[in-house]
């Protein structure tokens, strides 16, 4: 506002100086007269900016959406351009819509101050001063629906075409002499004539036949793609005296135009954006937000689906676990029932024979009788033996844990083993401790007895056995060493040979290496088999020393 | 003339009461071995009218043995005796020429009475 009124200051300085020069007569001499002429001048700006003279604006009432009239009240996009400079300029206005040739003859008459959207014509230059544009106006041909031959100017050689008196396109259109071009009073009698086929096409201001289309709802004619020339200035023309005027004008355009608002009004009329203060920044800070906020939301949708396919898979595997387990020991179960019935059963039927023959018999031949009762009782203790080693398997941890002197323990096996000539053994024990280890007697005799007699069934009852035993691990634990001169264990099966029922000795029940391991290692030792250059195998057993147990 | 039957058994003490058993039931002239390597010895030499093998033997088993014998004669009646009777050692055995797959553990007159049948 007060730049405004700056301008004006200086523009009325230079009008009259400028005037003081049309009269040629000394500044000094005229100064009391011009004082008066001044004060009574009878210049609308003067007037209007102390708001004692209301400014008539006029416009073309049939010019939608530019300037037109909606119950009876002005209104369209020029209109609000006037207002808004109206009001920025402080000036009292009126604004009427009329037909345009009637805004026209009342410019002329004096009974009109300002045209509101006077197309810039350079003939026109002596009946009116014109502004800087507002704004810039395409036109376009227009055509039926089923018309495919009309693409350009040049092709409506020879035919009717409608355009809008005092359009600034008639007098470029002209030139085309072999177009008749019929001239109507508004865009939308033009358009009325081309719906009922008076004319071929016509050529007119793009956006007001857009918004009749639109408006009436006309379905049967469209465009052709494309302006017909260069964009039309559409601006405010005053009479030509009236410069001061102008310049107000003209500095309220500038105004409105460097700020946000003449694009607030095209957009909200013409929908047509200014790429030049086209808010890209905001766009972009609110693009790059709302992609943030939405890659936020999915990554905390991803982690709460994560957490759940992750509490969902964990229960599966927990299931199937549970599963296999069940599955593993029922597989152990029936697998351990089939090889009990089947270790069992030889000596039963023999015992069952036994008893048949000895009904049969009776006990008349005692030799016999005997020999019956050495079998039943041999059977006996060989069912006895297989159940206590698969019962010593599911009890593997020991009830009666003592200390057990391995040198009395290995005596007893082999005592009881009662080796034949065939089989040499050699013992050998560590004398500078006492070899003593913590745990069950029988268990500990039962994986000795198991050993040396896989040892002396490998060596086909022929061969030799080296035991030493001796402190091991700082005398932490004590290990025991059995070697044989069998044939020893081939590659492929070592590692097999501690696993349930396996058995490479087709008389073998595959239960003594496992049971024999899980005995040890129940008693925080280890049984294995060493590797060695030699022929033959070499069974280890590291048992905690008994000192290390309270 | 008398028949001649052939056990075969790694467990002397099976051997000796089943001949027992079979001797007291039967009129049949009655050998063992427990050893499949000693008894396909004894085949070479003695035209026997039934065998019975065991199962499960430490030189061989009792499949590979009764292969071994229909390969020497083919005619000669072969039971086999095992301690776990199953569908699928039947059927091994009956493909090998087995006569009967028999439980150990059925009762010893019944042993006798399946061989007598057969030898009849």
């Amino acid at each position: 506002m007060i730049r405004i009124y700056t301008k004006i200051i200086s523009l009325r300085i230079t009008f009259n100086k400028v005037y003081a020069k049309k009269i040629g007569i000394g500044l000094s001499a005229v100064l009391p007269v011009l004082l008066v002429l001044l004060v009574c001048w009878p210049n609308p700006v003067s007037t209007a900016s102390k708001k004692n003279k209301t400014i008539t604006f006029a416009g073309n009432d049939k010019f939608p959406p530019y300037s037109y009239l909606a119950d009876s009240s002005p209104t369209g996009f020029f209109v609000d351009i006037t207002k808004l400079i109206a009001s920025e300029s402080d000036l009292d206005i009126r604004i009427k819509l009329m037909p345009w040739d009637k805004c026209l003859s009342g410019l002329r008459t004096g009974k009109i101050d300002v045209l509101i959207g006077a197309p810039f014509d350079e003939k026109s230059k002596k009946f009116m001063s014109f502004s800087v544009p507002i704004h810039e106006l395409n036109f376009s041909i227009f055509v039926n629906m089923d018309n495919y031959h009309v693409n350009s100017l040049s092709s409506l050689e020879g035919a009717v075409v409608a355009v809008r008196r005092w359009s600034p396109i008639v007098s470029n259109v002209d030139k085309h002499k072999s177009i008749k071009f019929v001239k109507t009073g508004s865009i939308l009698e033009a358009l009325e004539k081309l719906q009922n086929r008076d004319v071929t096409a016509i050529i007119v201001e793009r956006n007001t036949a857009l918004y009749y289309i639109s408006k009436y709802r006309i379905d049967d004619i469209k465009m052709v793609q494309g302006t017909i020339s260069t964009p039309y200035k559409y601006t405010f023309s005053v009479k030509p005296d009236n410069e001061d005027l102008l310049a107000i004008l003209n500095s309220g355009i500038e105004l409105i135009k460097e700020t946000d608002t003449l694009e607030i009004l095209r957009r909200r009329w013409l929908g047509i954006p200014n790429s030049r203060h086209f808010p890209w920044k905001i766009v972009i800070v609110s693009t790059a937000l709302l992609s943030g906020l939405m890659l936020l939301i999915a990554g905390v949708l991803w982690v709460i689906f994560l957490n759940a396919t992750i509490k969902i898979k964990t229960q599966q595997i927990k299931d199937m676990h549970q599963k296999m387990v069940e599955k593993d020991k029922l597989a152990v179960l029936g697998k351990l029932s089939g090889q009990i019935a089947h270790e069992l059963r030889t000596p039963l039927s023999i015992i069952h024979n036994s008893i048949y023959l000895l009904e049969a018999e009776g006990a008349e031949d005692k030799d016999i009788f005997k020999k019956r009762l050495t079998v039943l009782e041999d059977k006996v203790k060989l069912c006895s033996n297989i159940l206590e080693s698969i019962l010593s398997y599911s009890r593997i941890k020991a009830e009666i844990a003592a200390p057990i002197s391995l040198k009395e323990c290995m005596e007893e096996v082999l005592h009881d083993l009662d080796l034949s000539e065939k089989i040499q053994t050699k013992v050998t024990f560590s004398d500078k401790y006492l070899l003593t280890v913590f745990m069950d007697y029988r268990q500990l005799y039962s994986v000795l007895r198991n050993l040396m007699l896989n040892s002396i069934q490998a060596m086909n009852n022929e061969g030799k056995l080296t035991i030493s035993v001796g402190p091991s691990d700082n005398n932490r634990t004590i290990t025991i060493r059995l070697v044989d001169t069998g044939p020893g264990i081939a590659g492929s099966v070592r590692n097999k040979i501690f696993n349930l029922f396996y058995s490479s000795n087709i008389t073998g029940t595959g239960l003594g290496l496992p049971i024999s391991r899980s005995i040890i290692e129940a008693n925080n030792g280890q049984l294995y088999l060493e590797e060695t250059s030699q022929s033959g195998s070499c069974f280890i057993i590291k048992l905690p020393s008994s000192k290390n147990k309270k | 003339m008398t028949k001649k039957i052939l056990l075969i058994d790694d467990d002397k003490d099976m051997c000796s009461t089943l001949k027992d058993v079979l001797k007291l039931d039967t009129q049949f002239e009655v050998e063992y071995t427990i050893s499949p390597l000693d008894a396909l010895d004894k085949i070479k030499e003695t035209n026997y009218d039934l065998i019975v093998v065991d199962y499960k033997m430490p030189e061989m088993n009792g499949i590979e043995l009764l292969e071994h014998i229909k390969k020497m004669n083919k005619t000669v009646i072969v039971i086999m005796l095992t301690a776990f009777l199953s569908n699928e050692l039947i059927e091994k055995a009956q493909k090998a020429g087995a006569k009967k797959v028999l439980s150990k553990f059925i009762w010893p007159n019944e042993i006798s009475k399946q061989i007598a049948d057969i030898l009849k």
